[in-house]
């Protein structure tokens, strides 16, 4: 037996929770659900023309050709994605400590600051990839190269983005602190830092991406291991379809880096109670 | 500050003061001095340390010595600078039809913005650079993939700061046009196209570095031409001196590019606010 029930009889109880619930998530379900809405259309479209076309799958596989390749040949992109990922993170890593510190430390004393800083803008306009090459003459092709390039590429904007937050700090706020008696460290620690966290922040995201393309570039031009060298292997080979696999892991790695980066970014900023 | 620093500055003031008076922009000429003095320090102590502990030119050449070989084989460098130039140029140029365009299609409608905006930044995820082997595939070795892949990576930046100029218009501004039986296309070119002028080009100074950058990479998997290749080159003949000077035009190159489109934003500014 069923109960007649119309879901928009407002009197009972449920309904009307379940509406306003309901009308909160709907606006977050829809700005989600475009989205992928968009990008499933867009790869039906994409493998209808492949299709219909009869393209060579050396120019363009089908999405389906892609999907296939990635699962056979995951083991091998799975060997492959281990330097990749650890280079970069490495990379990362290091250039955001050596960023913030040496911001610090350029930001300690007025005179160091106006010697460095042309010097800084410089190396961020200059393309920074045309010394890949110099350093696998440097420092060889071992895996410890290709970090010490991704640290070269991400460390500017963490520099820049750290100089720039802690010369953003209230004047007022410095002063009283002065006024209360604070040593240049604590107002450092208490005040600049935590006010600088912001800029840090959206210094290390530039960071992220530029500490990929940093390991990318490294692998391109020492070619012996990662997805840089899978890359380069899949389009001297024409296999297309593999090239586009390594990229759509790529992307997974970035997806990563950069969650954990908004984790951290989330953790960090509770701890100050910054919003 | 220490008393001893406090001495040093007030012994300077007459001579600033006077330097102010007859007209010396003390400021400005301390912003420029300062940092060259430094830059020109570092240069000189690379070259003392390098001829002290004689150390191997392979490795790290003095600065005299690389910018012996920039005089030496400037018509190499030169041959080889044009093609780089050509490219990253033109590929800066589609790019920016091409992120003005998009950015002006994707703003029309609010679905058509929040189905693809939220792609396009996801895509961004993927360095562009790891691209460029793809763009080898379709478009072969000559500088058709050394454009296009210059476009790819510009046209990102012009495309995400003109969605947000396109957006950032004054939303009174655009009803008032509608009030005003303004049609939507007097609407973009009349008032939010001259109000995402400065997003404009701000994406466009991220860009032009971008395009000298694809070209670079590109150059390096594959070419026989361009600054690039002379570096790759350079670099396989253990050639230290001549990749060094190459990279100095390079960076010279790129500095001129950014400073072009800076001057064109000043004008332009200057220009809209007669």
């Amino acid at each position: 037996m069923t109960i007649a029930v119309d879901p928009k009889d407002s009197t009972l109880p449920g309904v009307v929770v379940f509406e306003l619930i309901s009308n909160y998530w709907r606006e977050w379900a829809i700005r989600l659900a475009q989205p992928f809405a968009a990008a499933a259309i867009l790869i039906g479209i994409w493998e209808a023309l492949v299709h219909i076309s009869g393209i060579s799958p050396v120019k363009l596989p089908a999405p389906s050709l892609v999907a296939e390749t990635s699962i056979n040949l995951f083991p091998l992109m799975f060997e492959q994605m281990g330097p990749t990922f650890w280079a970069a993170v490495g990379g990362i890593v290091t250039a955001a400590v050596l960023g913030i510190f040496l911001g610090a430390l350029v930001s300690y004393s007025k005179l160091i600051m106006e010697m460095i800083y042309p010097t800084i803008i410089f190396f961020q306009l200059v393309p920074k990839v045309a010394l890949a090459p110099v350093f696998v003459l440097w420092f060889g092709k071992d895996i410890e190269a290709t970090i010490l390039f991704s640290v070269f590429i991400a460390f500017f904007p963490v520099l820049v983005a750290t100089i720039t937050g802690l010369a953003s700090t209230e004047r007022t706020y410095e002063r009283m602190c002065r006024s209360l008696m604070a040593s240049r460290l604590q107002i450092f620690m208490q005040v600049k830092f935590p006010f600088a966290l912001p800029f840090i922040f959206s210094g290390l995201r530039l960071g992220v991406t530029f500490g990929i393309i940093g390991v990318i570039l490294g692998e391109f031009v020492s070619a012996e291991r990662g997805i840089g060298y899978l890359i380069m292997f899949a389009a001297e080979n024409f296999e297309t379809a593999l090239l586009l696999s390594s990229i759509i892991l790529l992307l997974g790695i970035g997806i990563a880096l950069f969650a954990a980066l908004l984790v951290l970014e989330a953790l960090v900023m509770s701890i100050y109670r910054v919003q | 500050m220490t008393d001893a620093a406090l001495g040093v500055r007030k012994a300077w003031q007459p001579i600033l003061i006077r330097l102010d008076e007859i007209g010396i922009n003390t400021a400005a000429v301390r912003a420029v001095l300062i940092p060259t003095l430094f830059a020109a320090g570092i240069l000189g102590l690379w070259e003392f340390l390098v001829d002290y502990f004689d150390y191997p030119a392979v490795i790290l050449p003095a600065p005299s010595l690389v910018w012996a070989a920039f005089l030496d084989r400037f018509d190499l460098i030169w041959f080889h600078t044009v093609p780089t130039m050509r490219d990253s140029i033109a590929g800066f140029i589609v790019a920016m039809v091409l992120g003005v365009g998009f950015a002006a299609a994707i703003t029309v409608n609010r679905y058509v913005r929040d189905s693809l905006y939220p792609l396009i930044v996801t895509i961004q995820l993927v360095p562009k650079v790891a691209w460029t082997p793809l763009f080898i595939v379709w478009a072969g070795i000559g500088w058709e993939s050394r454009m296009s892949i210059a476009t790819f990576i510009a046209f990102f930046p012009i495309l995400i700061s003109m969605v947000s100029g396109l957006q950032s218009t004054d939303k009174s501004l655009v009803r008032l046009c509608t009030a005003l039986t303004a049609s939507s296309w007097q609407t973009f070119w009349m008032v939010r196209l001259p109000a995402s002028i400065p997003y404009f080009f701000g994406g466009c100074k991220i860009a032009i570095t971008l395009a000298v950058i694809g070209v670079i990479v590109a150059e390096f998997i594959s070419s026989s031409e361009g600054l690039g290749f002379l570096i790759l080159l350079g670099a396989s003949n253990y050639e230290t001196d001549l990749i060094l000077a190459s990279i100095t035009v390079l960076c010279l190159m790129g500095l001129v590019f950014y400073g072009l489109v800076e001057m064109a934003d000043i004008y332009t500014r200057k220009w809209m606010f007669q």
